[in-house]
């Protein structure tokens, strides 16, 4: 981890299992898991995606929420919300991974920072996170 | 674009919506029932629908929003 980066994981984002299940009963393909940067955001209410990463999946949207950012002052802005499944793979050896199978996902342009999603706190709670600046640091453990 | 007439729907149920609070609505054109979870909205949703496109959304009276500490890009919806 660098101060620049800060705490990115590769994770891999699918279709939800639910849609799996429907994709398959249908006789269509499943697609296959876009695997991508995240970035672990504790200011994060929810997990965000970029939407070149949903449109890979060939997703549509469900939904919409209200977003409140910095940008948005008292006010709000509506984003598209998606449902998608969720792999963060293991570490190394040993370990397993950790599987989301659904999972309520809000839009966000993020490529440009170097990332394509931000894993808010809507995972994060069955998660623990230690982030160890002095040491260049980090362990998410679930 | 796609559930416009979902998102009606559900601008318009939500008044009759105040002891459901942070469920969540399940909404397919004029169709509409509330779960307890996002999970068994999904589900059901799958179930009755298919790959027909259908609507899950948390029911919010109040302003309630999802927070980001980060700018973001306002995208259409």
């Amino acid at each position: 981890m660098t101060e620049a980066s800060g705490p990115i994981i590769t994770v891999v984002v699918c279709a939800s299992v639910p849609h799996q299940k429907a994709l398959e009963e249908a006789g269509r393909p499943v697609p296959p898991g876009v695997t991508i940067q995240a970035l672990v955001d504790t200011g994060a209410s929810g997990t965000c995606i970029d939407p070149l990463v949903l449109r890979q999946l060939g997703l549509e949207r469900v939904g919409t929420v209200d977003v409140v950012t910095p940008s948005t002052g008292d006010g709000t802005h509506e984003a598209n919300t998606y449902d998608i499944g969720l792999i963060i793979p293991p570490a190394g050896a040993g370990h397993m991974p950790h599987l989301i199978p659904y999972l309520l996902v809000t839009e966000s342009v993020l490529a440009r920072n170097g990332f394509h999603a931000l894993i808010g706190r809507d995972v994060l709670k069955d998660c623990v996170l230690v982030y160890n600046g002095a040491l260049g640091f980090f362990t998410l453990a679930f | 674009m796609a559930l416009e007439r979902e998102l009606e729907t559900y601008r318009r149920r939500l008044p009759e919506l105040t002891s459901q609070e942070g469920k969540f609505a399940l909404v397919r054109l004029d169709e509409f029932d509330v779960f307890d979870t996002y999970g068994d909205a999904l589900k059901e949703g799958y179930r009755r629908f298919g790959l027909e496109p259908f609507m899950v959304k948390q029911v919010r009276q109040f302003g309630h929003a999802q927070l980001i500490t980060r700018l973001l890009v306002p995208q259409p919806v």
